[in-house]
């Protein structure tokens, strides 16, 4: 032990410390209670996947329409594809992963004109990882 | 309440300053791996929590046993485990947002798995960091008759057991385990498990790592070869705890669990060898 370290205060931590445990006990005590509380609400239930479509948007000499893919399962779907059709013309996207609670965002785009009115999507397939 | 001597804001800036340096170098190739993140959310919420106590644990026996402060009491080393964690989640929640991993559209599920399956590792990498990149501040006073830098069996299992936890965090959660695993022959498992006890045996006894001298028993051939086999059980648990946590032994068959471990062994080992006694460098009398 060298001289300087002689002098210093036995005990306690410094206020810098003493934050930073605080701080980081709140986030500790909340993260742990946020999995807590969503382990104790989990149902074994499967995925469940819902598409719905915005309005179609020009972009260059295509029109593009907004997909949004929400899971309401608790369930993981992976390597989902979406199919979206305007009754004529079909496009279609692949998502990796929809997590149980989450709203995924993508578009697909038709060349040429779409038919607004028509649009009808839907979920072709997904796995169960 | 039974401190270590109090530090001045500086010190302890220092102190964060090399924990953060420290938590993203040791677990830089976990932020940067998918596998992580999506074991973030395809995991059982129970699952991510117990890997956050497990890590906890690993924390507080780490701190209690090659940490920073020689003066520590238990009750200090829970505080600053509990910092340590809190930094990591901080650091790794920085780095997922930063990286466009964090966004709107995520459930709060979503976003915690993600966060604390990386700031685990981080945490870990920030308790090794504050201790052993420093360079001058070795003037803590030490408990009186406190014997834990000593290099009992067990407190030199459990540095084993995060220094392979550290190193086979970041292959567990790669797909190449799995792949590897199940194209092996069983001959060619074997050989990676003799491989992995030579290697121990190479780093503990005869490669002249730093830190052997001190920490490693070899005053007789039994304990010699305790030493080696502990290390390579350690080496075994580390794999498959990482493995399971990671969530990739699910749905496995008995001997694909079995191969995976084997694989996951070959750097595990070296975590629970050469991992174990860099993680003490700064022990007294280096």
């Amino acid at each position: 032990m060298n001289e300087e370290s002689k002098e210093k205060p036995p005990g306690g931590k410094n206020a810098l410390e003493w934050a930073v445990f605080g701080a980081s006990l709140l986030i500790v005590l909340g993260v742990a209670g946020v999995l807590a509380m969503e382990a104790f609400r989990w149902q074994n239930t499967p995925a469940h996947l819902k598409v719905e479509l915005g309005t179609p948007e020009r972009k260059d000499a295509d029109w593009c329409v907004p997909v949004k893919v929400s899971n309401e399962g608790e369930g993981l779907a992976s390597n989902v594809e979406i199919e979206v059709s305007d009754g004529e013309e079909k496009a279609g996207l692949t998502l990796d992963f929809v997590p149980r609670g989450t709203v995924m965002e993508a578009k697909v785009c038709f060349p040429g004109s779409v038919d607004p009115a028509g649009l009808k999507g839907r979920v072709l397939g997904y796995e169960e990882p | 309440m039974n401190f270590s001597h109090q530090r001045t804001i500086s010190e302890s800036l220092r102190e964060y300053g090399r924990g953060i340096a420290g938590g993203l170098m040791f677990s830089l190739p976990l932020l940067y791996t998918m596998e992580v993140w999506w074991a973030g959310f395809a995991l059982h919420p129970a699952r991510v929590l117990l890997y956050v106590a497990c890590t906890y644990v690993l924390l507080v026996l780490y701190n209690r046993f090659a940490g920073l402060r020689r003066d520590a009491s238990l009750r200090e080393v829970f505080i600053d485990s509990v910092e340590e964690m809190g930094l990591g989640l901080v650091i790794a929640a920085v780095v997922l947002w930063a990286t466009g991993r964090l966004g709107a559209g995520m459930s709060t599920a979503e976003i915690a798995g993600k966060v604390v399956m990386e700031g685990m590792t981080v945490a870990i990498g920030v308790s090794v960091g504050t201790a052993q990149l420093g360079g001058e501040d070795l003037d803590d006073g030490g408990m009186d008759g406190d014997d834990r830098w000593s290099s009992g069996y067990l407190p030199q299992t459990a540095i084993a057991l995060c220094g392979a936890v550290l190193f086979v965090a970041n292959v567990a959660p790669t797909e190449e385990i799995e792949v590897i695993a199940m194209e092996s022959p069983p001959a060619m498992l074997l050989l990676l498990a003799a491989g992995s006890v030579l290697l121990g045996a190479l780093v503990l006894h005869f490669a002249g790592v730093h830190g052997a001298d001190r920490h490693v028993h070899r005053d007789t051939w039994v304990l010699g070869l305790r030493g080696i086999a502990t290390t390579y059980a350690v080496a075994l648990v580390a794999a498959a705890a990482c493995l399971h946590f990671f969530g990739q032994l699910d749905g496995k068959t008995g001997p694909i669990i079995l191969a995976q471990c084997v694989v996951a062994g070959v750097p595990a080992v070296l975590g629970a060898s050469a991992g174990r006694l860099l993680l003490q460098i700064r022990a007294p009398g280096s």
